[in-house]
């Protein structure tokens, strides 16, 4: 059964305004986005399925699905939006989303990026090789690293291969950036992850005193039945407490 | 003030080739730059799609190191301008946006340098015209179609192309310098980028598609602007032949390289032996085959020429005899309605 949520569609709306200067409320499902998109074939959700996903709220399915990990960036289906919204800044936030929360996400992509901005954090500039290794040493698999060792062979005989990495001058500099940004990126991630709790728990504690009030009801217009009925009183009253019921369920 | 150029990793090891026809392309176009002192890394695809201030603040960094050389910057690597002109859009429009960046910065950005892609460099700053002037290497036998790829033309609101379906920047350069554009409708999709690395599949489809299309639409060679469209059609040609089944042999030249030997540059200068897939023959047959065809125009001229001179002689020597014979002999060869028409006053 899939529940929509108003509350976390709204919350991650307006998160998507600040950040990408883009409202999924513009879209119209004309599909355009998918008709174009290069990698959407290894999508488990296309691109408009996505969007529609983040109207209703489902945010948590979007957060964990391939798609916002396969996605290329190649901008195409911003470029083609007849609505002007930036699709791809919307999955690129995703992305930043999922990182930030430590999310498990498939398709070796988080082992990808770290891999790379580890290696560039280190040296300031991207020694190919030892981001390469770092990456399929992270990705467990022999298979994917033997897929690209034949690389290798054209690579060193063109001398296009820097085996041993040096730290250039700005390292020191960048890797600072990286340690301070994706500091306060957690917190940020944290913070709103509280926020949401908070309001998760009051709307449980709101459900509950409405629940308990109901059942108040119930029971007064239980005695009340229970009294003869010559004095006629409220009969409207088991009614409103099977509403009420419904929406604390 | 100085060009400042920002080469970046790519261009700085594994795509060296791009890096050093870059610069000797620039020398021979008499472009004075200088290299960015201690550039680091723009933070690529990896930075952003995990935190957008980090993806910013690397860019900028970089940016206030070149405003030590120039207010105009010059990066050739489609994936660093894209994150250097994004970076310098939001900063230059934002005030508190800089400010949020130099606060992860050693020492704050407060200069306003404008990021250039090279095709777009190459247009507005040295212009078509100049270069078809010190064209030295008649390359009109080359094939080939100009593969833009996703970021020097996407979106048009960063890149200020007009066009982002069909951009015709790469085109109109290739056709100064003299070479044989075809046109195909793949200028501008993905190759697949980096994801090529965990997710494979995504790289050897796209990939295979565009060199399909590219011999389709009569290339003999496909003219990139990127180092990753590059690693992706040339070092993996092997592999998407063995996924896909296929045998494709087809060369993948940088825009500088094929600008470089056009203008005058050696193939050594221009490092086609870096290149995976040998473009070597290929390159040496059309200027070849062009050298061929010129001297046989020439030697058709040439006959044309002493033809006409004989007749001419011919004509002089019957002229005090018959004075209305000349014209008449001169026009008889072409028969055609319009030297007919000179003829009449």
């Amino acid at each position: 059964m899939i529940r929509y949520d108003a509350n976390q569609a709204a919350r991650y709306r307006d998160r998507l305004l600040a950040e990408v200067e883009a409202d999924v409320r513009d879209c119209y499902q004309c599909g355009n986005c998918s008709a174009g998109c290069p990698a959407a074939f290894t999508f488990d959700y296309q691109p408009n399925q996505v969007m529609r996903m983040l109207q209703v709220g489902l945010v948590d399915r979007v957060l964990d699905s391939t798609a916002v990990q396969l996605c290329v960036q190649c901008l195409t289906c911003t470029g083609r939006c007849p609505r002007d919204i930036d699709i791809a800044g919307i999955f690129e936030d995703l992305k930043a989303v999922a990182s930030a929360q430590g999310r498990d996400v498939p398709e070796h992509a988080k082992t990808f990026n770290e891999a790379f901005m580890n290696a560039v954090a280190r040296f300031g500039r991207l020694p190919e090789l030892y981001m390469m290794g770092m990456f399929y040493l992270g990705t467990m698999s022999p298979k994917m690293a033997m897929g690209d060792v034949g690389l290798a062979l054209p690579m060193v005989a063109r001398g296009k291969m820097g085996f041993i990495p040096r730290r250039s001058k700005g390292a020191a500099e960048v890797g600072r950036i990286y340690k301070k940004t994706m500091a306060a990126a957690k917190a940020r991630e944290k913070a709103m992850a509280e926020a949401a709790a908070r309001e998760k728990a009051m709307a449980e504690a709101a459900a509950r005193e409405a629940a308990s009030a109901a059942a108040v009801a119930a029971q007064a217009a239980k005695a009340s039945a229970a009294k003869p009925a010559a004095q006629g009183a409220e009969p409207a009253k088991p009614g409103e407490a099977a509403a009420s019921e419904v929406v604390a369920a | 003030m100085t060009l400042a150029y920002y080469p970046g990793c790519s261009l700085h090891k594994s795509s060296g080739e791009f890096d050093v026809a870059t610069r000797k392309m620039l020398a021979v176009l008499g472009v004075e730059y200088k290299e960015v002192p201690d550039w680091t890394c723009c933070g690529s695809s990896p930075a952003h799609m995990m935190d957008h201030l980090l993806a910013q603040a690397l860019a900028a960094r970089n940016l206030r190191q070149a405003a030590e050389v120039g207010d105009e910057l010059l990066v050739p690597c489609p994936s660093c301008y894209q994150r250097e002109k994004n970076a310098e859009m939001e900063i230059h429009k934002s005030d508190s946006f800089r400010a949020e960046v130099n606060e992860v910065l050693d020492s704050p950005y407060t200069g306003r340098v404008t990021v250039y892609a090279l095709p777009e460099f190459l247009t507005k700053f040295v212009g078509e015209e100049k270069i078809a002037g010190l064209v030295k290497t008649d390359l009109s036998q080359l094939k080939v179609v100009p593969y833009y790829g996703c970021l020097l033309g996407r979106p048009g609101e960063l890149t200020g192309e007009r066009d982002i379906e069909q951009p015709m920047m790469m085109d109109l350069l290739l056709q100064a310098a003299g070479v044989d554009v075809k046109w195909w409708n793949y200028k501008t999709e993905c190759c697949g980028a980096s994801v090529g690395m965990p997710k494979m599949e995504i790289q050897r489809r796209l990939s295979g598609k565009i060199i399909e299309q590219a011999l389709a639409a009569g290339a003999e060679a496909i003219v990139v602007c990127c180092p990753l469209c590059h690693v992706n059609l040339d070092l993996k040609q092997a592999q998407i032949n063995n996924f896909l089944g296929a045998d494709y042999k087809v060369p993948i030249l940088y825009l500088p390289q094929v600008l470089g030997l056009a203008l005058g540059l050696s193939a050594e200068d221009v490092m086609l032996n870096k290149n995976v897939v040998d473009p070597t023959l290929l390159v040496n047959t059309a200027i070849q085959e062009a050298g061929t065809i010129k001297a046989e125009e020439e030697r058709k001229a040439a006959e044309k020429a002493a033809k006409a001179a004989a007749r001419e002689a011919a004509a002089k020597e019957a002229a005090p005899a018959n004075p209305a014979a000349a014209p008449a002999t001169a026009t008889a060869g072409g028969g055609s309605e319009s030297a007919d028409a000179e003829a009449q006053p």
